[in-house]
């Protein structure tokens, strides 16, 4: 049978592949060597980039994300790229050339910036949709960040729902109050913002309580990965290393 | 504000976020020698998502590649005490970064520096007193300080890393005053919880606030006179800078960059700047080059024009608001 497409990336992460297995440690590390490579990539060596594109689809596709919302998620994040590179073609008039094209530097630079937002987007968004949440905490556990930062992360991802469900009754109990009133005024606008934390914070501390008579810190912890595998290890180093030594070499 | 990591160099983006790592790293110390810290932890979390929930709304500013949106650093360090409020809001900044791929990881450093450490150690400690005897005045002062600074700091860090074409001054003309807009709404907005906050549950708050005396205590006429006299003030002194340090500070982040200017420059751009030169009002912001008073004067007459602008299209939206 088959199985309906992830909703979100999510979802995505709920599932089980070769990427999803990779230590999330190692991914970390690995996805931070990869953007460093694409980062320092000078718009003169633009002709670089589209190596690395290839490894992003190549490795986005065995993590089985879909293709639509990669995309979509990407088509986000690049208005703000498009709207920082299309001063370059407006300000810098320098010729440079592109693959025996003459163009400006500016259009290079355009074009550069273009492709490293997407890289880097793209290898984020691989990274959140082959990790859970309960993973990334343990990743960063394994990278000795202070655990008053990992417990942190995982209440807040935690109390987003809380927070969405809070406003959600505070919205229809204000609709209800004023029934045909469209929106809401500035003079109630600051009650209702601040009746909404009120609530949340208190509906956050039961919510705590609740987790720690359910043993909570000592519990997540046990709950982190097993021993990283040679495999993994020698895996890595080896996509690291051949991120690095292509930047370099070619 | 977020930076993306394709607008900054990996040098300033791994000394940024030394920088940042260092402040957290003080912070983590002070929570573990905090014994309420378990207590204080949903609070932290919760205060935390609510303004990552704030966040979301935000918009793209054209050129900076940056975007626009309440900091909310200054509602954190009155909920939560600053460094407390600084780990929460780096926590917060990780999220949008590892599960949004909103600002890049290579620039959390920066995005940390700019949103977090900013408003919660160098403006809210400044303003704490202010902020405690006139919750609403102090929090708009806080803001119109804090969000600006930030701002401007976006603009150094992207110079600094040589990507963006756009010239420095123009680059900063363009993000502080947005900033600024929008702090005037944050400030506004963060009053107004926090007001609410200082009435119902005093114990919240890390400010020391009298419940009795917390109160919106501004008519609309009000409101309007002080953000004008705010924005006035805010205009005047950034003109006597705009007119002195600009073109020292540009210079040198041009050495710092190594980045020289462009040579050859196409019809199309020359059309361009003819179109800017006839409609510009003050080109440039001033009379004759390097006249204070001008740029005094250049400032005045924008700041006049930009409110009779946003009182035209409050005009029209609220009569179409009641027309349907």
């Amino acid at each position: 049978m088959k199985q309906p497409a992830p909703a979100s990336l999510e979802q995505c992460a709920l599932q089980n592949g070769p990427i999803h297995r990779i230590d999330p440690a190692l991914k970390l590390l690995m996805m931070l060597a990869f953007e460093c490579c694409v980062i320092s990539c000078a718009p003169e060596q633009i002709c670089l980039l589209p190596v690395y594109l290839v490894a992003l689809l190549i490795i986005g596709t065995i993590a089985r994300i879909s293709p639509g919302l990669f995309f979509r998620r990407l088509a986000l994040a690049l208005p703000f790229a498009f709207f920082t590179g299309i001063w370059g073609c407006f300000y810098d008039h320098y010729p440079a050339t592109l693959m025996g094209f003459t163009i400006t530097r500016g259009e290079l630079s355009f074009l550069s910036i273009l492709l490293r937002t997407a890289l880097c987007v793209g290898c984020v968004l691989i990274y959140a949709g082959t990790t859970r949440i309960s993973m990334m905490a343990a990743g960063m556990r394994r990278l000795h960040i202070p655990q008053e930062i990992v417990s942190i992360f995982e209440l807040m991802w935690r109390y987003l729902s809380v927070l969405t469900d809070e406003a959600r009754n505070v919205r229809t109990a204000w609709m209800l109050r004023n029934g045909s009133a469209n929106g809401i005024s500035l003079k109630y606008f600051g009650s209702l913002l601040g009746g909404i934390l009120v609530r949340s914070i208190d509906r956050a501390q039961q919510i705590h309580t609740a987790m720690i008579c359910r043993g909570y810190p000592a519990a997540s912890r046990a709950a982190s990965p097993s021993k990283i595998r040679p495999a993994e290890c020698i895996g890595a180093a080896a996509f690291t290393a051949s991120c690095i030594l292509y930047r370099v070499l070619a | 504000m977020h930076m993306a990591d394709a607008l900054i160099s990996p040098g300033v983006g791994l000394a940024m976020a030394g920088i940042s790592a260092a402040a957290i790293g003080i912070s983590c110390a002070k929570l573990r020698r905090d014994e309420t810290f378990q207590e204080k932890l949903p609070l932290l979390a919760m205060a935390g998502a609510f303004v990552f929930a704030a966040q979301m709304i935000n918009f793209a500013i054209p050129g900076t590649g940056s975007s626009g949106h309440i900091g909310g650093g200054l509602l954190l360090a009155a909920l939560l005490g600053p460094w407390p409020a600084l780990i929460s809001l780096a926590i917060v900044l990780l999220i949008q970064c590892l599960l949004f791929a909103d600002g890049g990881l290579l620039a959390l450093g920066c995005n940390i520096f700019n949103m977090a450490v900013i408003p919660c150690l160098c403006v809210y400690p400044l303003m704490k007193r202010v902020m405690e005897k006139n919750l609403l005045f102090g929090t708009l002062g806080a803001a119109l300080i804090s969000l600006p600074l930030g701002a401007f700091a976006v603009v150094l860090e992207t110079t600094l890393s040589g990507i963006t074409a756009l010239p420095f001054a123009q680059f900063a003309a363009l993000m502080v005053p947005i900033h600024m807009a929008i702090a005037i709404g944050e400030g506004i907005a963060t009053a107004t919880v926090l007001i609410f906050v200082a009435r119902t549950r005093p114990q919240f708050l890390h400010l020391a606030c009298d419940p009795e005396k917390a109160r919106f205590n501004l008519s609309p006429k009000a409101l309007v006179a002080t953000i004008g006299a705010a924005a006035l003030c805010i205009g005047l002194g950034l003109a006597a800078f705009a007119s002195s340090l600009p073109d020292g500070l540009e210079w040198a982040v041009q050495k710092l960059a190594g980045e020289e200017t462009a040579g050859a420059t196409s019809a199309l751009a020359a059309q361009a700047q003819n179109i800017q030169d006839t409609t510009a009002l003050f080109p440039d912001y001033t009379f004759t080059s390097g006249s204070f008073s001008a740029a005094w004067i250049a400032a005045l007459s924008g700041l006049l024009v930009t409110a009779c602008l946003c009182y035209a299209v409050t005009r029209l939206v609220t009569r179409h608001r009641k027309a349907a």
